[in-house]
């Protein structure tokens, strides 16, 4: 890895879950740092200005306001400078629908949110630790959606 | 169907044509023609002419016969000169008379009696009273006046031409005879 | 079939009838040629008959003459002369009778003439001899060569007409000859005729016969019909009409003017006149569909609308079929269809489901949206209490820490309830997409899913290897599941549970439970454990929704398990059978179409 930590960047509008999110990094003392936006909006403006730290890992939430996270999903792929931007989509939903298009638009990998702290603490820590080549050479539908 | 219309069209023309055929098969052949040989009552009314024609014919012979005899027993008898000239004659003429009558009878397979009516002959020559010239005339009068009464007869009833024909140059000759004895008749007698 | 018997059997009659009227015509003429035949025959024979009469009469009287002749020779007795002296007007009466006659050929008439020479010269002789006999000189030599003479003559008289009665017998012989071979050729023949003609007659009159009583049973039959057609065209409000189509003529049913609303017989049937009743907007597609069954000679279903005269709107279905009679001449049978009726119904039909898909997808997706939302606040609830466990719970008092329990296995039964919930509106999405799936790999997908409580509780799980078949994965996937979640929760407390996965492939008619299904070949998978089983008067019961066999204390479970199963059974027209047994184990039977 060129840096020493790895950005992450979660876009979620819940609070709740960014509360979720940033504690469980910080009990997982891996070396990262943690950066949440509230909806998609905020994201883009950031990822698109001039001096973004581009994230290694990207959690994106599906539901937020003023821009979902589907659309920020279709601007990112677009977007050449973004491409080494692993993207993991961060959801409350499991259903097939959003499952197959987040895999058609070109997302990494798939993540119910899960209900018990631990399992989350689990979950980041994988994906972080996740050899994204590997991943995304021999990605299919199947190890797509993550399983717990 | 249009092949039952040609079919119908055919069967009525062999129909027709069959009909025709049995018709003319039936060979018609009606009595119209009188020379049928199986027609009875044609046959049957030319049978009795012909036996009228015979009948006739041997009177017309006898009567010749006679007349014949006539005037040959004239021969010594009369001094008339126009009673020698027409028994003359008359002999004569009967003779050819009597040639015709025999061929046409040969000829229609008539037999002619050979004789002759004595009476007359017997009345002739017995009759002391009169003139013989002019008993013969009359008797000869008679005689031709019968035998052309005969041979109009058989000319009206025969149907043959033969007959006619012979009728009719007998009758030319008879008249003629007639008329010359009638002449000598009524300028003598 | 009938057309053709008919039609065979007129031709046949016709021909019949023909070679009958020939025969009898023929029979006539031959009859008439042979009865003249005959005629002429005895005519002939009649003639001939004559003929020899008349020779022999001649004979006769010659004869007599001669004898005559000859007794007045001997006794100078004139009165024997008599016979002598008709004898010559006899003789000309026969020969006249003869002359007509006599068979006319030259030679007979030669003899003729010949005969009568003869006779002529016999006269001659007899005049000759009664010369002599008058003038005495009797027995001379002279009246002895003339006696002799005409003994000579008498012969040849004889000879000549015996000559001529034998030529007429010849030539009769010869002619009846003729006649006679006809004669015997013709009756037998006529007689053939006859009795063929009789059996023509006869094979005839058999066959009008039997062709007149199949005509009375198809007249009944067609009065039948009729009468039927009639009282169906009344009832079910159908009219027909006919077109022919050489003569472009139409012909309506009575019932057809009713369908219109109008009196039977009301207008002239016309092309025209019943365009006036079609609606509007469907005429021009009616007169092109009329313009093409008068090309094609054929009308397939058609559908408009008429307007009656009282302003009624009706919906009629044409229809028209082509039918050729014995003498070619074609006709288009249709019939017009007052179908209304049918078209409210349906568009009712229509409406209400529509309605009823509409609540169905209303309900669906609150369903679904109802789950879906309420997993949010739950997940949150979860992760919070999670969150206390780890970090509070030392700050927590006993009954704190109990309560805490009490309130995340609340938490974790509604999470379950929720999940569930969720599944079953998944399995109600109307939109279905089969696809061919090998069922083996959604078994691994399920028993993955397991796979902690498998390791947990030292499960044994095996199975046949399952075909492949046209399924909604997702579905199966979930059915799997729930099966194998069943029979591992289910288990015996100190037994590890052994599931066993089987596959057949059967045929209706051979399992039991497949007997009102239409006849088919079934996927037949079972499913069978060795778990605390239940009671078989529940088989049914188990599958209802939200119905639970033992309370959550016991065993954790919403009930909504086994109806997603059966509704996933349902979706896919299979069957799903309980059978369990209890302490011993349960068997879930399934049966998925091919």
């Amino acid at each position: 890895m060129p840096n020493d930590y790895i950005h992450i960047i979660l876009a979620d509008d819940d609070e709740d879950d960014r509360l979720f999110f940033t504690d469980a990094f910080d009990e997982l003392k891996m070396n990262t740092k943690v950066n949440t936006f509230n909806d998609g909006v905020e994201l883009m403006d950031y990822l698109n200005s001039e001096d973004a730290i581009l994230p290694n890992v990207l959690f994106l939430d599906l539901n937020m306001p003023l821009k979902n996270g589907i659309e920020c999903l279709n601007e990112i792929k677009a977007n050449s400078k973004m491409s080494d931007i692993a993207i993991a989509i961060y959801s409350t939903s499991a259903s097939e629908e959003d499952i197959e298009e987040t895999f058609v638009l070109g997302a990494n990998i798939y993540i119910k949110k899960p209900s018990s702290f631990k399992q989350l603490k689990k979950v980041l820590a994988e994906v972080v630790s996740m050899n994204w080549q590997y991943h995304t050479n021999s990605l299919n539908k199947d190890n797509f959606l993550m399983r717990l | 169907m249009i092949i039952n219309k040609n079919i119908k069209k055919q069967l009525t023309l062999t129909l027709i044509i069959s009909v025709g055929v049995s018709i003319f098969s039936c060979d018609f052949d009606r009595d119209e023609n009188e020379n049928n040989l199986y027609n009875n009552e044609a046959i049957n009314k030319r049978v009795q002419v012909n036996i009228e024609e015979a009948k006739i014919m041997s009177d017309i012979a006898i009567l010749n016969e006679t007349l014949i005899a006539m005037s040959d027993s004239v021969k010594g008898k009369s001094n008339n000169y126009h009673v020698k000239n027409i028994s003359n004659k008359l002999k004569k003429d009967n003779l050819k008379i009597k040639k015709s009558l025999n061929e046409l009878a040969e000829k229609k397979l008539i037999l002619l009696p050979n004789k002759i009516d004595e009476n007359e002959i017997l009345e002739l020559h017995e009759n002391e009273k009169a003139d013989f010239s002019e008993i013969y005339l009359k008797k000869i009068e008679a005689l031709l006046k019968n035998q052309i009464t005969q041979l109009e007869y058989l000319s009206n009833i025969t149907n043959d031409v033969d007959f006619k024909v012979l009728t009719v140059k007998i009758l030319v000759n008879l008249n003629y005879n007639l008329n010359q004895t009638q002449k000598i008749l009524k300028t003598n007698y | 079939m009938i057309k053709r018997i008919i039609s065979k059997s007129a031709i046949f009659l016709r021909i019949i009838f023909l070679i009958s009227v020939f025969l009898i015509l023929l029979i006539g003429g031959f009859t008439y040629k042979h009865i003249s035949n005959l005629t002429n025959s005895s005519k002939l024979v009649v003639t001939t008959f004559k003929v020899n009469v008349e020779l022999e009469k001649v004979m006769s009287y010659l004869k007599d003459a001669e004898n005559g002749h000859r007794n007045y020779i001997l006794t100078k007795d004139t009165t024997h002369l008599e016979p002598y002296l008709t004898a010559r007007e006899k003789v000309n009466e026969s020969f006249a009778e003869l002359k007509e006659i006599a068979n006319h050929g030259p030679v007979q008439e030669e003899n003729l003439k010949t005969l009568s020479k003869y006779i002529d010269s016999l006269f001659r002789n007899f005049t000759q001899t009664s010369a002599f006999v008058e003038n005495g000189f009797a027995l001379t030599e002279e009246f002895k060569s003339n006696f002799f003479e005409e003994k000579i003559i008498m012969d040849s008289i004889r000879h000549k007409i015996s000559e001529m009665m034998d030529l007429e017998n010849r030539h009769l012989q010869e002619r009846q000859k003729q006649y006679q071979s006809n004669l015997e050729f013709t009756p037998l023949f006529l007689y053939l005729m006859l009795l063929l003609t009789l059996v023509l007659i006869i094979v005839s009159y058999s066959k009008i016969n039997n062709d007149f009583k199949n005509i009375k049973i198809i007249n009944n039959q067609l009065s039948i019909f009729k009468e039927a057609t009639i009282q169906l065209e009344t009832v079910g409000k159908h009219g027909n009409w006919v077109w022919y189509v050489e003569s472009n003529k139409y012909t309506f049913s009575d019932n057809l003017y009713r369908v219109l609303g109008e009196k039977p017989r009301a207008f002239e049937p016309t092309f025209e006149a019943f365009l006036e009743f079609v609606h509007p907007d469907d005429r021009k597609k009616f007169s092109a569909d009329v313009e093409r069954m008068m090309k094609e000679e054929d009308l397939p279903f058609t559908y408009y609308r008429i307007i009656k005269k009282d302003g009624t709107v009706k919906h009629i279905k044409g229809y028209g079929k082509l039918l050729i009679n014995n003498d070619g001449e074609k006709r288009i049978v249709g019939n017009i269809t007052d179908i209304s009726d049918e078209i409210e119904r349906f568009l009712e039909l229509e409406e209400r489901n529509l309605e009823l898909e509409k609540n169905n997808a209303e309900l669906s997706e609150f369903n679904y949206v109802a789950s879906h939302d309420l997993q949010e606040p739950l997940r949150k609830i979860q992760t919070f209490i999670s969150r206390l466990e780890d970090k509070e719970a030392k700050n927590l008092s006993a009954s704190g820490n109990q309560y805490l329990e009490r309130i995340k296995v609340s938490a974790t039964r509604m999470r379950l309830l929720i999940d569930d919930l969720l599944q079953f509106s998944r399995t109600n999405k109307p939109d279905k997409e089969f696809v061919l799936t090998n069922l083996n790999e959604l078994l691994e997908q399920a028993k993955q899913d397991v796979a902690e409580t498998i390791i947990e509780k030292q499960a044994i799980i095996t199975s046949d290897v399952l075909p492949t078949v046209s399924v909604i994965p997702f579905q199966v996937h979930q059915l799997f599941l729930n099966l194998l979640s069943n029979s591992l929760k289910y288990s015996k407390v100190a037994e590890a549970p052994v599931i066993k996965i089987t596959y057949e492939l059967v045929h209706s008619k051979d399992d039991i439970n497949l007997i009102n299904i239409p006849k088919n070949e079934y996927h037949k998978i079972t499913f069978s454990d060795n778990g605390i089983g239940f009671e078989q008067q529940y088989a049914n019961q188990i599958f209802e929704l939200f119905n639970r066999l033992h309370n959550k204390q016991e065993y954790s479970g919403t009930g909504v398990g086994l109806s997603i199963c059966k509704k996933i059974i349902d979706n896919h027209n299979g069957i799903i059978i309980a059978n369990g047994e209890p302490n011993i184990g349960a068997i879930f039977t399934i049966y998925l179409p091919i």
